[in-house]
């Protein structure tokens, strides 16, 4: 294990050290030595072409290398490991950008504005870690994630979360997924990335809000595993869905569990479903079902109905709604030279009827997105209802397809297959 | 650790969350007054000691045509590039001639001898005193945006700032030679043009110097484009050039010091042959705001002529008499 592993990094470094020697600059910045200061920059700079490939192909090793620690090596360690570079390249070194979770709202916009080119990098970065949790589960989770590992390295005391608080936190990356899709949509912000909790320590230069947001989420890291991936992350949800079907997945123990509990607790995002035996009425079990799915159309319709209905409220994240909203309501403010938005559109050129009816637009868009976005949320929570009443005799403990994040934990503490363990069980035999 | 202190940390944590992210998305922030924090301010920049102004304007010369873009003096004679327009006229202002070309005039050069080299964006005319055109040369290629031509001898250079190479041609128009000025010893970057403004002169020596703008470096090359020397630092101070693609022209005067032109803040000052910030010829209070960079010229008694594009005119620069 030892010696592959060094290989393995040895190769890696090679990669960095390569990639670092050609990150060149394409000209020397300006030495500006006035007391300026410069804003600071909201995505990285731009790369060299065959760089951005680059990442690709690394992401694609990585997702590999994770897939084999998981499903072959079943190795902990490896996984842990391959997490730690994915922290330094993608994380620190690549300084968080291009990431598969924000690829998201590349993809939204491209699908929706057609003047909108999406890079076949970011494309890449979105279809991948997906491609993979068809076939091997959140393999991207565990090792190809730099948001995860760096939750993941910080894992200190974890508690057991109430059922009830954890499903009730569940909701909430459904919710950011569909209000990331809504704003990228109607090219109002990425929020993703906006709130990307980990991206200013990344590149070390977070603003005080952004700095108590990653440290927020680290502080509870270190007793509830992976907040931000079980309770935020709207990538979670794709990946959940992908997860769920897919072919092969991590499993606790490589061949017949022996129901030794060991493994119960080594999971701190609870994603170990535990082996279920309970008596089941068919016929309720059935009615139950029937209602729920029956229920799902009208959670959706409600849905539309409410968040169409909130759609002014929500409209006003855009800035050209609420420049338009600013200017009719106080229009004294025209005259206000400090203030930047108006000054920078007054010197725009725009007049306001054309500012209103770009406002009225975005409104509309806001309108019908919300319909679409509350029919989104009711079949989520349909689904998850409907879920709730099918029951399946579980024996063994499982890793919760879905919600695992192929960490490999409870691997390392499975004693099945390992040496000891098959020491202990010949003396007693 | 106590669990109530793990879930009071938790909640808190949780709260802290909930409030920068729903709060800070839905928060207004259009409503909020302030001074723009990262407002480019130029006040300081902009004054310069008057100490190091050796140079005064005594003279202006108005321009008939619409769009003048380049100058060149020689013998007592300035050739003006308009857009469309070629026009030639003596240091007093009189006109020689003028004569509609087909354009777009980009860069010029007067010979010795008093024939106009007119760079018209991909490709050189050549014109006689009387403004009749000798030759035409080549197109080299579409993309092609000549910016400046120098002469030595029996060459021209002529640099094409799209391309970020400077072309070398025999007088008959044959291109012989070119160069990107990638060093033998360091190639990690040749000449780097961000903007069409890279510059050309040769000196009494007869040595090859061009703008590196996007270094804020002039340089000097052999003929077989490997670099020789080269001088100048980016800087907010006097002594340097400010910004991305300094300096915009440059001449060199008979006793081979420089003058250069800065684009943004339009600063005119002379270099020593050795790089030495040596005086200032003008500051950019003698110019409109926002000007487009003025081409410059200089005669045999080192005046500067200067193209001031915004107010349509040549303004000539003399060095002022020393007590």
């Amino acid at each position: 294990m030892n010696r592959q592993f060094f290989k393995i990094v040895s190769i890696f470094s090679g990669l960095l050290i390569s990639v670092i020697t050609f990150a060149q600059q394409r000209f020397p910045r300006p030495d500006f030595e006035s007391d300026y200061k410069s804003p600071s920059i909201l995505v990285p700079e731009p790369r060299h072409g065959w760089m951005e490939y680059m990442d690709v192909f690394i992401l694609f090793i990585v997702l590999s290398l994770a897939t084999w620690f998981v499903l072959k090596k079943r190795s902990r360690k490896g996984v842990l490991y391959l997490s730690l570079f994915t922290l330094i390249y993608f994380g620190f070194y690549r300084n968080g950008c291009i990431c598969s979770i924000g690829a998201i709202q590349n993809v939204t916009l491209a699908l929706v504005d057609p003047m909108y080119a999406i890079s076949l990098t970011a494309l890449a970065f979105f279809m991948l870690p997906l491609l993979f949790a068809l076939f091997a589960g959140r393999v991207f989770c565990g090792g190809a994630c730099p948001l995860g590992a760096i939750q993941d390295l910080i894992i200190i005391k974890p508690i057991e979360l109430p059922i009830g608080i954890r499903k009730a936190l569940g909701v909430i990356p459904y919710l950011y997924l569909g209000l990331s899709i809504l704003f990228a949509a109607t090219k109002t912000d990425f929020i993703i990335c906006r709130y990307d909790p980990f991206v200013g320590i990344f590149r070390m230069d977070a603003s005080f809000n952004m700095l108590v947001l990653g440290g927020s989420f680290l502080i509870i890291g270190m007793f509830v595993g992976r907040p931000y991936c079980r309770f935020l992350c709207p990538y979670g949800v794709l990946l959940n869905w992908t997860s769920s079907v897919s072919k092969k997945h991590l499993t606790i123990t490589p061949s017949e569990c022996i129901d030794c509990k060991l493994c119960e607790r080594s999971c701190p995002m609870d994603a170990i479903n535990k082996p279920v035996t309970e008596p089941v009425s068919r016929k309720k079990d059935i009615n139950r079902f029937v209602l729920s799915v029956i229920i799902i159309p009208i959670l959706m319709l409600a849905g539309g109905y409410i968040v169409s209905k909130s759609h002014v409220y929500l409209s006003k994240v855009n800035r050209t709604v609420s420049l338009a909203e600013l200017l009719i309501t106080h229009p004294e403010l025209k005259a206000d030279p400090d203030h930047i938005d108006i000054q920078t559109f007054l010197a725009s050129g725009k007049t306001m009827d054309s500012l209103v009816q770009e406002a009225t637009v975005i409104r509309e868009q806001f309108r019908i997105g919300g319909w679409i976005l509350g029919a989104f949320f009711g079949l989520s929570f349909g689904i998850m209802f409907s879920k709730k009443t099918i029951y399946r005799n579980r024996t063994d403990y499982e890793p919760d397809k879905g919600n695992c994040v192929s960490c490999g934990r409870c691997m390392d503490f499975c004693p099945v297959g390992k040496e000891d363990f098959e020491t202990l069980m010949k003396l007693k035999s | 650790m106590n669990k109530n202190l793990i879930y009071l940390i938790l909640i808190v944590c949780g709260l802290a969350i909930a409030y920068i992210m729903v709060g800070g998305l839905f928060k207004n922030e259009l409503k909020k007054t302030t001074k723009n924090p990262y407002e480019y301010d130029l006040g300081d920049i902009n004054k310069i000691d008057p100490e190091m102004i050796k140079y005064k304007e005594t003279k202006r010369i108005g321009l008939s045509f619409a769009e003048p873009k380049v100058v060149d003096y020689s013998s007592g004679y300035l050739a003006i590039g308009f857009e469309n327009q070629l026009q030639m006229i003596d240091t007093s202002g009189r006109e020689i001639f003028n004569k509609a070309v087909s354009g777009p005039i980009t860069s010029l050069k007067l010979s010795k001898d008093n024939l106009i080299y007119l760079g018209c964006k991909n490709h050189i005319e050549k014109y006689n005193t009387n403004g009749d055109l000798i030759e035409t040369w080549q197109e080299i290629d579409p993309s092609t945006y000549i910016t400046s031509i120098a002469l030595k001898d029996d060459y021209v250079f002529v640099a094409n700032a799209s391309g970020a190479v400077v072309l070398q041609y025999s007088l008959t128009g044959e291109i012989l030679h070119s160069f990107d000025g990638k060093n033998r010893t360091d190639s990690k970057h040749g000449f780097i043009i961000p903007s069409p403004y890279f510059d050309l002169d040769v000196d009494s020596g007869g040595e090859l110097w061009a703008a590196n703008t996007g270094v804020q470096a002039i340089e000097n090359y052999n003929l077989d484009g490997s670099l020789r020397a080269f001088w100048g630092a980016s800087s907010y101070d006097l002594k340097g050039f400010i910004g991305c693609c300094n300096p915009a022209h440059f001449s060199i005067l008979e006793n081979d010091s420089f003058v250069t032109c800065e684009k943004g803040l339009v600063r005119i000052k002379i270099y020593l042959p050795s790089g030495e910030l040596e005086s200032v010829v003008a500051t950019p209070d003698d110019f409109s705001a926002n000007s487009i960079p003025p081409d410059l010229t200089s005669d045999e008694m080192n005046n500067i002529y200067i193209l001031d594009i915004s107010r349509k005119m040549i303004r000539k620069f003399e060095r002022k008499e020393t007590s």
